[in-house]
């Protein structure tokens, strides 16, 4: 029996986000930034909740207070990292070499290898935290594995100035998704690298238009006419190049999710000849660059817009508060100029709080607009273009056991890494 | 939410008989295996024997009950359906589309947010505990630790490039509004003068590398040393200065930064500390630290011992130039003065009415009495100095709760004056006629004009 493709809903509203988001935020802001954890935790629960393969909603169930421990436990450990090695690093290099770029680069260096391994860990946790049907998703531990490949291949892509990136993408994708559960039955990566090129041919040419241009202004004369010409090559290829950038991770996205499929525990991976088989469940995109382009384009403008409309009557508020409290202390001081010199700076305090509290609504307004405007829609449409291909096996996959992971991933959220959701 | 929580639990039992109708068909996921199953909702309203409970009849014909106590709604879900799980099973869940169902099932539902249990409350204190123990020992302990063993190990050529990468980090950080950077005062005649005050300290400075004197445009009341015998004067300090011996206290005072290596430490120290402290703020208000970090450096704050030390060695080496140390004494005075003063009517005003009004000591005065080219220093008058230590110890403690004090992390200024004028009275060159002053009224004119 072959059942239909499982179409993918998305279920969320804007307005939805917008209140959760924005009370998140604030609470986040008021608790000194403690609440983020929360704040990032109820935002996931709500975005997975909206994306809804065959009807039925992905669940996160991560705990803000593993996600505080795991914080916890990373400051605890690259304070040390950080604090002792860059004074170390900026020693060594005044010592040695006389200058700091050594030490600035050496310890961004350095970093590198935990940076893909707390994204690993991070990912770990995310999918262990994610179910789908009441059944848990997992991954294997495996982060050092995948930081050093990581560094090995970064290595390879740029020795080879950038044409071996398909390679990359493919080779890390494969690592992530060879380990990845779905209950009992695990994901694979099928298909070859080579077919990513199909995808990276935009990014090339722009890079080569890019190139041309960047040439032609080398070795234009300055007062030339070539001059002017060579700007505008090197702007058309900039924005080719950018463009063909996200064409690249859409199509890549595209090709690399028509290439997973589930298999079953008992199955090899390899269809025994002769044997009918349950066709092997697996993934469709049908994302388009054009879509993610435009969202990108109109969401931002769009979230700017609202922002510079909102703040006009924020300013204005807050310039009243100035005046009134500067006012305020004028009738304080005819009354008792003695209390005035005693609150000489009470003004000045007023103005800052009032500066705090602008930049503050400056930077909440904003991470909550680009999340109505642009995180969404783009979520959205990568969801709704998602299909699960031959449900059928779906429905032998039996549960996996919880990954306790107090860790969370703490040390990604302590490096910053993965902002947003 | 707790208050509903609780009103609903309290009318659940008056409720669930009226809530009989209660009827409908889900999409049920066992929890075991990824299937789903649909099944028929009912409400048992319960007997004297059985609890009040949500029904579910699965296809095969088993019914799973659900008491109605232990039903719980997950929180923070997109679409107006209904995601329930029980207390008795976990893993279960029961999707109920939006309708008249979803609006009772609400009611009985508990909200959860939290699905896992985790470590415990005990183990998230501890690591708490270790996290913020492990930063506060590495930057208060460790780090300066460090940067005092390291610092004096750092060759001065590397101490001269550290210098030279955080003076213009420093002017840039100083650029105003209207993005222009901050200037380098270097009027021929005022760059002569501070060379007479230079000449003076060189051979009793003791200094590991060459010295490098700039004046910033700038109006702040201040001056700062780096790492490699960079000296940085304010334009604002030299316009407060009431004398040139006054100006070249500081300055010795700074060389005492200098001499101890200081700037190289505290480089050191902040190089270290900033990543950790960057590591706790997160993405929330990122930009922000980096600000103010820039703006610690400017204020070039050592710790309490290096100030006291490099107020000693200016002491000493103002007496060995023939200068005397209680001009550093009086400088402190002005400092504070213009600290307590109304921020508008500021004696030092950039704008600076000097130019008209000219200094204290006029040209009048000129050579004609040693001792009164320099104008007797206010703080002669005091009378707590010679009893010491008799001075309002409150005033001490007030000084530091200054939030805008340009010196307000240093150690109390009381008691920086007070040993000032006990080092003047030391060197017994207060009353001396035979005194060379540094300079003459005209230099100090041009010095005073350095930023013309």
């Amino acid at each position: 029996m072959i059942l239909p493709d499982l179409n993918t809903r998305f279920a969320g509203r804007r307005g939805a986000l917008f209140g959760l988001a924005l009370r998140t935020s604030l609470l986040t802001v008021l608790t000194l930034g403690f609440y983020r954890f929360w704040m990032k935790t109820r935002l996931r629960r709500w975005y997975w909740s909206a994306i809804r393969p065959g009807g039925h909603p992905l669940e996160y169930v991560g705990d803000p207070l593993e996600k505080l421990l795991g914080f916890l436990i990373a400051v605890a450990f690259l304070a040390f990292y950080i604090g002792v090695v860059n004074l170390v690093l900026m020693f060594l290099a005044f010592t040695l070499l006389g200058g700091d770029a050594f030490a600035y680069s050496a310890s961004f260096v350095g970093l590198i290898p935990v940076v893909f391994y707390a994204r690993y860990r991070a990912r770990r946790y995310m999918l262990a935290r994610t179910r789908w049907r009441g059944i848990r998703f997992g991954s294997e531990p495996a982060a050092w594995g995948y930081a050093w490949r990581a560094m090995a291949h970064w290595a390879v892509t740029i020795l080879s100035l950038g044409l071996l990136w398909p390679r990359m993408t493919f080779a890390l994708e494969k690592f992530r998704t060879d380990r990845t559960w779905f209950g009992d039955a695990r994901l694979e990566q099928t298909g070859r690298w080579q077919s990513l090129y199909r995808g990276g041919i935009h990014a090339g040419l722009g890079a080569l238009v890019l190139l041309a241009g960047a040439s032609m202004l080398f070795l234009a004369d300055p007062e030339g006419e070539i001059g002017d010409l060579s700007v505008i090559v090197i702007a058309a290829g900039l924005a080719w190049f950018v463009v063909g950038v996200l064409h690249y991770r859409v199509r890549s996205f595209r090709i690399l999710t028509a290439g997973k499929r589930l298999v079953l525990p008992g199955e090899s991976g390899l269809e025994a000849p002769g044997e009918v088989s349950v066709p092997a469940t697996g993934l469709r995109s049908a994302a388009r660059t054009g879509r993610v382009l435009r969202i990108q384009v109109f969401g931002n403008l769009l979230a700017i817009l609202l922002m510079l409309l909102a703040l006009i009557p924020l300013g204005v508020l807050l310039a009243l508060l100035v005046g009134l409290a500067e006012g305020a202390f004028a009738a304080l001081s005819q009354g008792a100029p003695d209390v005035l010199e005693r609150l000489g700076s009470a003004p000045l305090l007023v103005q800052g709080a009032v500066g705090v509290t602008a930049y503050f609504a400056f930077f909440i307004l904003w991470g909550v607009l680009r999340q109505v405007f642009v995180t969404m829609p783009v979520l959205a449409h990568y969801a709704e273009t998602l299909t699960i291909t031959d449900p059928l096996a779906l429905a032998q996959v039996h549960q996996r056991g919880a990954d306790s992971f107090a860790e969370a991933d703490g040390l990604a959220e302590a490096l910053d890494l993965g902002a947003g959701i | 939410m707790s208050g509903r929580r609780f009103f609903f639990r309290r009318n659940r039992a008056a409720e669930a008989p009226g809530a009989s109708e209660l009827a409908g068909f889900a999409d049920y996921f066992d929890g075991t295996r990824a299937r789903v199953q649909r099944v028929a909702l009912a409400l048992d309203p319960g007997d004297s024997g059985q609890e009040a409970a949500l029904v579910i009849t699965l296809p095969e014909g088993a019914a799973r009950r659900w008491p109605l106590s232990g039903l719980r709604r997950l929180r923070d879900q997109a679409g107006g359906d209904l995601l329930l799980t029980s207390a008795g099973a976990p893993m279960a869940r029961l999707l109920v589309a939006e309708g008249a169902l979803t609006r009772q099932l609400r009611a009985h539902a508990v909200p959860v947010g939290r699905m896992v249990p985790v470590a415990g409350r005990g183990r998230i204190a501890a690591w708490g505990t270790a996290a913020v123990g492990s930063v506060l020992a590495i930057v208060f302990l460790l780090v300066p630790l460090m940067a005092d063993q390291l610092a004096p190990l750092i060759p001065p050529g590397g101490e001269k490039a550290l210098g030279d990468t955080t003076f213009e980090q420093i002017r840039t950080a100083l650029t105003d509004e209207s993005g222009r950077t901050v200037a380098i005062c270097d009027a021929p005649r005022g760059t002569e003068a501070l060379e007479l005050m230079v000449d003076r300290f060189r051979p009793y400075a003791g200094l590991p590398y060459p010295l490098s004197l700039h004046v910033l445009d700038h109006p702040m009341v201040n001056a700062f040393a780096l790492p490699g015998g960079h000296v940085v004067l304010f334009r604002g300090l030299i316009e407060a200065a009431g004398t040139p011996e006054e100006l070249a206290a500081v300055l010795a005072h700074e060389l005492g930064h200098v001499a101890a290596r200081d700037p190289t430490r505290a480089a050191l120290r902040t190089a270290g500390s900033v990543g950790v402290l960057g590591l706790l703020m997160g993405d929330f208000a990122g930009g922000t630290l980096v600000l103010v970090l820039t703006e610690r450096l400017i204020e070039a704050r050592y710790s309490r011992d290096a100030e006291l030390a490099a107020d000693a060695y200016s002491h000493d080496l103002l007496t060995r130039a023939g200068l005397p140390p209680g001009a550093l004494g009086a400088m402190f005075e002005r400092m504070r003065a213009a600290e307590d003063a109304p921020p508008t009517p500021s004696p030092h005003d950039p704008g600076g009415s000097y130019e008209e009004g000219e200094q204290p000591h006029g040209d009048d005065e000129e050579g004609s009495d040693a001792a009164g080219g320099q104008p007797i220093p206010p703080w002669r008058d005091l009378p707590t100095t010679e009893d010491g230590g008799s001075g309002p110890p409150d005033d001490a403690e007030a000084e530091e709760e200054g939030i805008f004090g340009h010196f307000s992390s240093h150690p109390a200024l009381s008691r920086r004056i007070r040993a000032a004028r006990e080092a003047d009275r030391k060197a017994g060159l207060g009353d001396e006629l035979a005194r060379v002053p540094l300079m003459d009224s005209a230099e100090w004119r041009a010095l005073r004009r350095i930023c013309r």
